[in-house]
């Protein structure tokens, strides 16, 4: 290779200046990064994050199927609810998609609600009445296990690892590598309805399958380089 | 230009009053998104399951391209903008583009420029089809038959107009373009695409996919061009009769949760005729301005002293056209077409994978074997190359994003010239003292034919705050070929509110000279009655120049973008490019210029209902080169086109493209180029997702008219006509 034994006269000065002008640029970098860091809110990073689960849950409705019995009477539409408070623009994107899209669930025009928590009474009547999926934000004051008591109908939804994997929920949303991805619970799709299809169970890059009796389980798989439980990421 | 804009009027108030379906933008809703925002939930809507997980949440500039708050003027193409605009190559679709200019010689030869940097067919910027360059170093251009893909397995086509090459490197001078295929997951099924066009060209692609198991995929395609004749200015054939042929496959296999496995490859194999005109290469030795020499014609049409005899050489005779003229000087046409084949094949493999700790990173390796033979002017070669490429990019804390590479190439070449029937007759040849009948038009002689290039890069992304993200980096190359460079840029995105982002930015980027320009000598006349040797045919040439330095250019952009809402999306961007030694081809020499350009684009794209979606783009572009005005390159350029539901699956299609005047440039024979204003019509009915009919007319304004030509090679431009056609896609 020529860079070892490169007769041009100039290499040397030009590994200089690059060795210069990439140190230079990662100095001016990381010290900007000092000035502005504190001052600076990190908040469009959560926002996107919020909007690519906003567009999965858009998504999973399309590979969800609910038995009759777990959908609304005929002149009732099927429901979307996210519980909690927020301020990173979930709430505001899954009205959008759901709009946008003219989101169905089994032929029928999705209605989405929201409750912050403060609304938790009336957030309980609805869930009583029935709905299709729920999103419970991280702070909400609901458990999965209160959703599931209140609308057996509903698939859950969360964030974090644990949200299925102790907590009960169906799904959830991890960050991991800088990208979305889903923690399943293997419940989701070996139950009649609401069921998960097939297909989305087999994208492992995707999905990660929880086996229903708890991580360790001999049901299931996991992909093989998910990270692991005590991994950092999902604390 | 008035007239496109009366069209474009006509066309507006025809379907605002039409476009009456459901709003696209957001107007009712209480919603705290900005309207870029929305549009990326939009975006990120049409995305699939596999492809929404590959979604970076911090993205960077050059992997995350149409991130909103990137510092870079950037246009997508996407399948549809081929296929809806009655295009059939993707080369056809960045006439969409403002910025770019594309034009049709024959009805093979598609020539594109970026941002006014070169009139002529050497193409400034960098093309990569799945990370893989494809430019042809040795004439510096690139074929784009051999390098398009069928349009089934096309996922997009990222467009980034000024110089990215801190991040991309050598040749991102103008710009890059950067094909990206689609995942061989996406393209299960059978896929086959017919498109017929009234004057008999042909096109059919077949892409079948399968699935071996859960986590591998495979795809195989092949594809099928054949032109037919066509007819030049003059109303001569174009003899452009021929056919392109390619086939390729892909295998994607997932090794991990984020590890991902790509093999893929293609062969291309094209035959057609070229041109060389050999009009003006005789000439008459002028004792009154020696730089000046007289065409062989005009000498003996003047009864010059010591005239040949015959005037003209008798291997030279077969090659008249009789009765054509050609000039202002109505030298008699003289012309020879020999075949042109090319063969091209390629392999790659990717490696890639994210490791926990967010470092996304991939390993590519190419291997590329090109063989052709430009037979018209009896230069061929075979080109092997074989290129290994890293990359990868890291969050580094909350506001850092470093991207890193490095690549290695190997290339060489195996050069072969000879010299074309008319050339075979008796020249003296000072450079060895004898007569020689096989001096080649083009003689590479014993220049190097290996090259070796190693390069690195580092690029860090630095949200300074909500409102600014700051991108520096830097480009380290060390190749035989040029020497060493460090190639600097910096990008800066600032934030004013939701709706509007502007963005600045400086680069230094470099272009190599290729290997023509930098170590071909050229032999493209004979002179009679040189004082050398009176009596005797002498070549007319000019040696290669292997000190050509590279072209460096310094380039300064500024951009505003705006969202007034999210169904709309206003662009601009300006430029000011400050080259030198800028190298412009054709005889006598390959000379360099400082060449300084000026110029912007304004680029709108507009969704006023679900019905209707309207884009298109206006560009200007002002040159001087050494001071004086170019006249190569089209000032203003604009395209508009419009898709219109008419039925839930009829959709109407319109596009309007106005290209301003220009010259062809050439040594005896420049070719003004009118403006033209093109009209294209269609109807594409989508009964179901499975089958699309497309009905086009295009160049529906005018029976025809010429666009280009390779100047000093060709004679004259091929008529670019009124064209019908039919295009079927079915997917079963």
């Amino acid at each position: 290779m020529s860079f070892i034994t490169s007769r041009f006269k100039q290499k040397l000065r030009a590994r200089r200046s690059f060795v210069l002008l990439g140190g230079l640029a990662l100095l001016l970098g990381f010290g900007l990064n000092g000035l502005y860091g504190q001052a600076a809110k990190a908040s469009e990073e959560e926002r996107r994050t919020a909007r690519v689960q906003a567009t999965y849950l858009s998504h999973l409705v399309n590979f969800t199927r609910w038995e009759k019995r777990h959908l609304p009477a005929e002149n009732e539409a099927p429901k979307i609810i996210v519980v909690g408070n927020e301020s990173r623009g979930f709430v505001d994107s899954l009205a959008f998609l759901i709009r946008q899209n003219a989101l169905r669930i089994e032929g029928e025009l999705v209605e989405f609600k929201y409750f912050e928590n403060s609304r938790k009474a009336q957030a309980r009547e609805t869930l009583k009445k029935g709905c299709q999926m729920v999103f419970l934000l991280p702070n909400s004051s609901f458990t999965p296990e209160e959703i599931n008591n209140l609308a057996e109908s509903a698939v859950v939804f969360g964030e974090g690892r644990e949200f299925v994997t102790d907590k009960g929920g169906d799904v959830s949303f991890v960050t991991v590598r800088n990208r979305v991805k889903l923690v399943v619970s293997e419940k989701y799709f070996r139950r009649t309805s609401p069921k998960l299809s097939s297909k989305l169970v087999n994208l492992k890059s995707v999905v990660e399958i929880i086996p229903s009796n708890g991580p360790q389980g001999s049901i299931g798989r996991r992909g093989p380089n998910f990270p692991s439980v005590d991994s950092p990421q999902f604390k | 230009m008035s007239r496109f804009l009366q069209v474009a009027l006509v066309f507006l108030l025809a379907f605002l009053g039409k476009a009456n379906g459901q709003l696209v933008g957001d107007q009712n809703a209480s919603s705290g998104l900005s309207p870029f925002e929305k549009a990326e939930l939009r975006r990120l809507l049409d995305l699939d399951l596999r492809d929404l997980s590959r979604t970076p949440i911090r993205g960077v500039l050059g992997y995350d391209q149409e991130y909103w708050r990137n510092p870079a003027s950037v246009h997508v193409i996407r399948p549809d903008d081929v296929s809806l605009n009655g295009h059939v190559l993707m080369v056809d679709s960045f006439r969409n583009v403002a910025g770019m200019y594309v034009t049709r010689g024959v009805g093979y030869d598609d020539f594109v420029t970026m941002r006014n940097f070169s009139g002529s067919a050497t193409e400034k910027f960098l093309t990569m089809v799945d990370g893989r360059e494809v430019l042809q170093l040795m004439g510096g251009t690139i074929n784009w038959t051999t390098e398009d893909v069928p349009l089934e397995i096309l996922d997009r086509v990222e467009i980034i107009r000024g110089p990215g090459a801190s991040i991309w490197g050598t040749n991102a001078v103008s710009g890059v373009i950067n094909v990206v295929t689609k995942h061989a997951a996406s393209t299960q099924g059978n896929s086959v695409r017919l498109i017929i066009e009234d004057d008999g060209t042909f096109l059919g692609e077949y892409v079948h996919g399968g699935k071996i198991d859960e986590d591998s995929f495979y795809r195989v395609w092949v594809r099928d061009q054949e032109y037919s004749e066509g007819e030049l200015m003059s109303g001569l054939s174009a003899r452009d009769a021929g056919y392109a042929r390619k086939a390729g496959f892909r295998f994607d296999k997932q090794l991990g949760m984020d590890l991902d496995l790509t093999i893929a490859g293609g062969f291309a194999t094209r035959r057609v005729d070229h041109i060389l005109d050999l009009t003006a290469r005789l000439f008459y030795y002028n004792a009154a301005d020696p730089s000046s020499p007289v065409p062989i014609h005009l000498a003996g049409a003047l009864s010059l002293p010591n005239l040949p005899s015959p005037l003209i050489p008798t291997s030279w005779q077969s090659s008249a056209v009789p009765g054509q003229t050609v000039s202002a000087l109505g030298l008699p046409r003289y012309q020879n077409y020999e075949e042109m084949p090319q063969d091209a094949s390629h392999l790659r493999a990717k490696l890639s994978g994210i490791t926990d700790n967010d470092l996304e990173w991939s390993l590519s390796g190419y291997a590329e074997l090109y063989d052709t033979s430009l037979g018209h002017i009896g230069h061929s070669w075979e080109h092997e190359e074989f290129d290994i490429d890293f990359k990868a990019n890291k969050p580094i804390g909350d506001r850092n994003h470093l991207a890193f590479g490095f690549s290695a190439r190997h290339m060489s070449l195996d050069v072969d010239e000879v010299a074309t029937a008319p050339w075979r007759f008796p020249v003296f040849d000072p450079s060895t003292g004898t007569l020689r009948s096989d001096i080649p038009i083009l003689d590479y002689g014993t220049s190097t034919t290996s090259f070796d290039r190693f390069a690195g890069f580092v690029q860090d992304s630095i949200d300074l705050s909500d409102r600014s993200v700051l991108s520096l980096g830097a480009k380290f190359e060390d190749s035989d070929l040029t020497g060493s460079s460090v190639q600097p840029g910096a990008r800066l995105s600032y934030t004013l509110n939701e709706q509007n982002i502007l963005w600045g930015a400086y680069s230094r980027a470099y272009r190599q000279a290729s290997l023509v320009e930098k170590f071909t000598k050229v032999s493209y006349g004979r002179i009679w009655n040189h004082p050398l040797l009176p009596n005797q045919w002498l070549p007319m040439d000019f040696e290669a120049d292997p000190t050509l330095d590279d072209e460096n250019m310094d380039a300064f952009e500024l951009g505003w973008r705006t969202r007034p809402k999210d169904n709309l999306l206003f662009e601009l961007s300006l430029y000011h490019y400050d080259t030198k030694n800028a190298v412009f081809s054709g005889p006598p020499i390959y000379s360099t210029s400082d060449v300084k350009t000026s110029g912007g684009e304004l680029t709108f794209d507009y969704n006023p209902s679900n019905l209707w979606h309207i884009k298109g783009g206006y560009s200007y572009s002002r040159g001087k080169k050494d001071g004086a005005p170019q006249e190569d390159f089209p000032e203003s350029m604009a395209n508009l086109s419009s898709h219109l539901k008419v039925r839930d699956d009829l959709i109407f299609t319109q596009s309007i493209y106005y290209t301003g005047e220009r010259t062809i440039p050439s040594a005896y024979n420049p070719i003004p180029i009118d403006d033209y204003l093109r009209l294209d019509l269609g109807l594409v009915w989508r009964p179901d997702e499975s089958l699309e009919i497309g009905l086009f007319g295009r160049d529906l304004l005018d029976p025809d008219h010429v666009e280009n030509m390779y100047n000093d090679l060709d004679v004259e431009p091929g008529k670019v006509k009124r064209t019908f056609l039919i295009s079927i896609t079915k997917k079963f």
